[in-house]
């Protein structure tokens, strides 16, 4: 929560700063003096793709040049990421990133030719947390009760959600360990079809992304069991956090944090330069009035925040790996 | 009722915007012209357009958008018709009959009666997804995973009628399609399976790469291959074509049980146009007096499948505008374009935006009708584009496959898979096994695979309960009633014709 009202409070310190500090890093060093690529790993209408295309709706005023999304999407973002480390270090080509997905890509698949720390992380901008969600009218009335009828091993209960090896699951099945649960993860080919087949009665219960079920949560058509992330969501501040439900540490290594980085190489004044017109960006009036309408819940972290929070998933994620297999 | 009355009020005042009505226009030129260039798709059209209306009012940023949607998928067929390549992968099922057209001197006659079948087709679906998006929404959800298997198996009866005449080639081809379909990732335990270690193949062999490569290169090289045959197909003319508009009106039946098909596959997320189309066309060759015509450029056919790839244009709306769930990839990309306007799909969008979505829905009922002049007059210089000389042609149009190959995922590898797919292709049409059941495998086994997979993964393995409620749940029955229909029929028309099984 703490987060979110500082960035309330930066948003009108930036409002009053942005308009000269844009001109002097401008006079310090000519970088950006054309176009800017970014590259999104997945397809286009994703939740990356979206952000990106928020962002770039945004970024000419910032960065003083145009930021031009370009999907590379397949196999899970491996394909974007690994175009991202191969592509010239200049800062001119960026990428969108997204946790913990690029770590489990790296968790379970070895052989994937690219390395966490080819990359420069620039800022994240996003997070977007997994929630348990029930249909309005579950039997399910809190996440306490769901917990209690999935503890029992003869009567298995289906869970819907993104994947295989998605960030949802490894959410899940990390909050299931913790908890003893026996339920089966049953994966569907992203949040959207697990809400549809949640909301069509296939499922009783369902863990999603926070903003792929928020529309039909405001609707009034699902119910948020439980949120894991170690704050309360502001869109949501009646739903629990985990850890504080169930008074026990549940790691939110399933918390999807999407930002962006560079490959390494990129000069020091070239990130800094992105890192401050990214900064300004997410702090914009504008820029939050809109991510705010569409769902997008704004955090942003700065380089080394977000180099830290890389290092961070690395280790959960190769802690928890085995239940994925 | 009365809401939705309220909401065409509300989305009309929208559509006086003259720059609306102009945005129309220009985005249907734009979508006919991807739409009937091969290798260029809908999907590229409108994601390429999506950063231009960033600038815009969201309904003229939608109506852009919307018009190269519904423009594209009709334009396919110009392709298809003329050359022998769908323009899209929703006009797959348009060359079997169009193209024999072209090859009797009916080009003209075939584009008039495509043009006029995606407008009558478009048009009607949009009327579902203005009037009955509420409870064809509620159909969408009753289909669960069973529901999409059955349905994938119902697609599959399709193969046989496209391979009568020979059913062992055409069974071949289906099965190999088939078999491409396991390339990749496993849906549910994430298995990786014949990729020889490429990543663009993780998620499986690019679908419309795939097409691209199975249907330009091998008709390019037949045409360089044989002399000067482009002689004979010439005769086509687009000429007098709003007459011949009219001749559609002969096939009412076939248009009104193409657009319900379109509607439907339209509404269940992923299934995509191809297969509305295949099944749309088996729909009419099975209803109609002369099966045996179809194939060698029975009109029926044409208007079959563009009746129904373009009646999929609405039905794949309505999941994305009121569940905030897209129907195929189009869609998607349109949903993506919704949100950057700052419209949220889901439940409340008609609600919160009914405005700006109902000026949207409106602003398809002109495009379906801007298309119609615009289509025909591309056409006219279409028809003037195949005399040119296959030594020209050829080169023109492999260029456009490396080129569209290269640009849905901006991927070098995907252009190669789209040269092998070529490869293959060719080598099928020198054995004159069709392609159409391999394009089918493909789709469908994909889904055929994942969707039994996750069923079973819902009964938690255990099969009797999954064949329980395959014959309890109505929907599941209704499918399988007609997947036994499709069989029964296709068997009759072999006995009757007393041929063996396998000629």
């Amino acid at each position: 929560m703490g987060t979110y009202s500082k960035t309330a409070a930066a948003i009108t310190m930036a409002a009053f700063l942005s308009a000269g500090a844009v001109n002097s890093v401008n006079a310090q060093t000519a970088f950006p003096t054309k176009p800017i690529v970014a590259i999104v790993p997945f397809s286009p209408g994703g939740g990356n793709d979206i952000l990106l295309r928020l962002i770039s709706k945004h970024a000419n005023e910032f960065l003083g040049q145009t930021l031009v999304v370009e999907n590379k999407p397949g196999a899970g973002g491996q394909i974007g990421w690994t175009a991202l480390a191969k592509s010239k270090a200049d800062g001119y080509t960026i990428g969108a990133t997204s946790l913990p997905s690029m770590v489990i890509i790296k968790a379970m698949r070895p052989a994937t030719p690219f390395a966490l720390d080819d990359f420069r992380y620039i800022c994240n901008i996003q997070v977007d947390p997994v929630i348990w969600v029930v249909k309005a009218d579950s039997r399910f009335k809190t996440a306490k009760e769901f917990v209690a009828q999935a503890s029992n091993p003869q009567k298995v209960i289906n869970i819907a959600g993104d994947g295989p090896q998605s960030n949802v699951q490894l959410q899940h099945l990390a909050a299931a360990k913790a908890l003893g649960l026996s339920t089966n993860f049953v994966s569907f080919s992203g949040s959207g079809p697990a809400v549809t087949a949640l909301l069509g009665g296939q499922v009783e219960i369902a863990a999603t992304t926070l903003s792929s079920a928020i529309p039909n949560i405001e609707a009034g058509k699902l119910r948020a069991l439980v949120v894991f992330s170690s704050d309360p969501v502001l869109s949501l501040p009646d739903v629990p956090t985990a850890s504080k439900l169930f008074g026990k540490a549940i790691p939110s290594v399933g918390m999807a944090v999407r930002g962006l980085a560079v490959p390494k190489g990129v000069p020091d004044d070239a990130v800094a330069k992105l890192e401050g017109a990214f900064k300004q960006l997410s702090d914009s009036k504008a820029f939050l009035a809109e991510a705010k309408n569409l769902g997008i819940m704004v955090k942003f972290m700065n380089a080394a925040e977000a180099e830290a929070l890389v290092k961070e998933s690395a280790k959960e994620v190769d802690a928890l790996k085995d239940l994925l297999k | 009722m009365e809401s939705i009355l309220n909401g065409i009020a509300l989305g009309s005042t929208q559509l006086l915007d003259p720059m609306v009505l102009l945005l129309i226009v220009l985005g249907t030129v734009f979508g006919i012209i991807i739409g009937s260039l091969p290798g260029l798709t809908s999907t590229m059209g409108v994601a390429l357009l999506v950063p231009v209306t960033f600038g815009m009012t969201p309904v003229q940023g939608l109506a852009l958008l919307g018009a190269i949607y519904c423009s594209s998928t009709y334009a396919g067929a110009i392709s298809a018709i003329l050359i022998n390549i769908p323009g899209t992968p929703a006009n797959c099922s348009t060359l079997l009959d169009g193209f024999p057209m072209t090859k009797l001197g009916q080009g003209g006659l075939a584009i008039a009666l495509a043009t006029a079948a995606s407008a009558i087709g478009g048009f009607m679906s949009n009327f579902g997804l203005l009037f009955l998006a509420p409870p064809l929404a509620e159909l969408a959800l009753r289909f669960g995973s069973q529901e999409y298997f059955l349905l994938a198996l119902f697609g599959v009866s399709v193969i046989a009628s496209l391979s009568e005449g020979n059913m062992l080639k055409g069974f071949t081809s289906g099965t190999l399609g088939l078999f491409l379909a396991i390339v990749g990732m496993h849906p549910m335990t994430g298995d990786i399976r014949f990729t020889f270690g490429i990543p663009e193949l993780f998620n499986g062999l690019p679908l419309v790469v795939a097409l691209i490569g199975l249907y330009s290169i091998p008709e390019v090289i037949a045409n360089l291959s044989e002399k000067s045959t482009n002689e004979e197909t010439t005769a086509a003319e687009v000429k007098g074509v709003f007459g011949q508009m009219m001749e559609v009106f002969k096939y009412k039946m076939v248009m009104f049980k193409a657009t319900v098909i379109g509607l439907i596959v339209g509404i269940v997320p992923g299934a995509g146009s191809s297969i509305a189309g295949f099944i749309a066309y088996d729909n009419a060759k099975k209803a109609s007096k002369q099966p045996e015509s179809f194939g060698k450029g029975n009109p029926a056919g044409v208007v079959a499948s563009e009746t129904a790839n373009n009646a999929v244009v609405g039905g794949s709306l309505i999941p994305t505008l009121t569940l905030g769930i897209p129907g195929n990839a189009v869609s998607a990309v349109l949903l993506g374009g919704l949100m950057i306007h700052g419209l949220k799909p889901g439940p409340g969008l008609f609600a919160e935006n009914g405005e700006i979505i109902y000026g949207f829905i409106l602003s398809m009922f002109v495009a379906n009708l801007v298309f119609v002049p615009v289509g025909l007059f591309v056409s006219r210089y279409g028809v003037k584009f195949i005399k040119t000389p296959a030594s020209i042609l050829g080169p023109l149009v492999i260029g456009l496959g490396v080129v569209g190959a290269y640009a849905l995922n901006m991927s070098l590898v995907d252009v190669w898979i789209m040269i092998a797919m070529g490869m293959l292709g060719f080598v099928m049409k020198q054995f004159d096994v069709p392609r159409e059941p391999m394009v089918l495998g493909l789709v469908l086994g994909t889904m055929a695979e994942g969707e039994l997979a996750r069923s079973m993964s819902l009964v938690q393995g255990d099969v009797p309960a999954l064949f329980a409620s395959m014959f309890t749940r109505p929907l599941s029955l209704i499918i399988i009633g007609l997947t036994a229909i499709s069989v029964f029929q296709g068997l009759r028309s072999q006995f009757r014709k007393k041929g063996p099984f396998l000629d």
